[in-house]
């Protein structure tokens, strides 16, 4: 099949509009999140553009839709455990309606997955996605999300809008709500980094990894900020040993090809080089410091 | 009573275009997507608020200035077409 040329966010209307009917025909929960399934009460600018589409499916049906994906030609782009720090989304696309985002999770939720969909599910609205209706999150869950979102990208026009038209120019009365809703889906830390309040949780195992999100920082910053977070001495482990890997999957949409032997071969050299070069960095600044 | 979209069609207006704009439709959730260009997405559109082929004929002709009698053939083609093909269900 040919890519139609149409324009790109008509395209992904109809990537939700796809991703919903098939999650109505067979009975899956899913929930379609930002872009044009944000409510424009919270964007202040009709319809939010978006490059792909980004639903969350109930984790216990993850398994099915990936199935049906594949059966209706969407292609795995980055899976699951490639995907970023939190594992938490696969990326797909569709020769016709180009990329959607699965998330199995929300990053900064940090009740199970499971609870966590059960109480968006719960509160759940809808709405029509190119002429299709489509479940998406209440609106106080839509701005929790929209703020935990803006917390992985807090240097960004977009995040700084965001957290203005979600807390900042909401009264008392939505805050508190806001603010009780991130207690009771663990998303506080999050939460915290959106409103650059991550100080009240310094103690917390993830503050580091959400201040390397919402204010930048080095690779090794990102490094040892994730091997904190990790919740298990062995899960630290795991992402120490990974955070020196190259990701395959990320090399090809560099190249815009599958890489050879020797692409990937390159791409770790350089991986390494910058590892090194931050290591340098690191130690350089130190003995500065020492010297002083 | 109007023509309407068929209940499994998902469509949208692709606001990337220069007016008037193209409609870009499709069966859900696998069937292939369906472009219809300037005019033909105008006759979408009218006909969505139109209860039979000769009131869409002379919406159309009010739109474009063109005479009804010329609008006539090609307009009942196009929506007999996408009747046909499962995209519009007639009044």
């Amino acid at each position: 099949m040919d890519a139609v040329e149409v324009g790109l966010q008509a395209r992904v209307r109809m990537a939700h509009a796809t991703l919903g009917s098939l999650a109505t025909e067979h009975r899956l929960d899913l929930l379609h999140v930002k872009g044009p399934a944000l409510d424009p009460a919270l964007t202040g600018e009709g319809e939010r553009s978006s490059s792909d589409a980004d639903v969350l499916i109930r984790p216990g049906h993850v398994d099915r839709l990936v199935s049906l994906l594949v059966a209706h030609h969407w292609r795995l782009v980055t899976g699951f455990a490639r995907g970023s720090a939190f594992e938490h989304a696969a990326n797909y696309r569709h020769p016709h309606w180009g990329y959607a985002d699965l998330h199995r999770s929300f990053p900064g939720l940090t009740v199970p997955a499971a609870d966590a969909f059960d109480a968006l599910w719960a509160d759940r609205a809808t709405t029509r996605i190119a002429h299709v209706e489509c479940a998406v999150p209440s609106l106080l869950d839509q701005g929790l999300l929209l703020l935990l979102h803006a917390a992985r990208d807090g240097r960004s026009t977009r995040a700084q809008h965001d957290v203005r038209r979600a807390w900042e120019e909401q009264p008392a009365s939505a805050r508190s709500a806001l603010r009780e809703r991130a207690d009771g889906l663990g998303a506080e830390v999050a939460l915290a980094a959106a409103l650059g309040e991550l100080g009240r949780h310094a103690d917390d195992r993830t503050a580091a990894l959400w201040r390397y999100y919402s204010e930048g920082g080095s690779r090794l910053d990102e490094l040892r900020a994730r091997v904190r977070a990790a919740p298990t001495p062995r899960a630290k482990l795991r992402v120490a040993a990974d955070g020196l890997r190259v990701n395959p999957e990320y090399v090809a949409m560099a190249i815009g090809h599958e890489p050879s032997v020797a692409e990937l071969a390159q791409a770790r050299r350089e991986r390494r080089r910058n590892a090194l070069g931050d290591v340098r960095d690191l130690v350089r600044s130190r003995l500065r410091g020492r010297t002083r | 009573m109007t023509y309407a979209a068929a209940p499994d069609v998902a469509w949208t207006v692709d606001e990337s275009t220069e007016a008037p704009q193209s409609v870009l439709l499709a069966r859900m959730p696998g069937g292939e997507p369906v472009v219809l260009p300037a005019s033909a997405a105008q006759i979408w559109l009218v006909a969505l608020e139109s209860r039979d082929a000769g009131e869409v004929v002379a919406r159309m002709a009010d739109l474009t200035g063109e005479d009804a009698e010329t609008l006539d053939a090609p307009v009942r083609d196009l929506l007999d077409d996408l009747v046909g093909r499962g995209l519009l269900v007639a009044p």
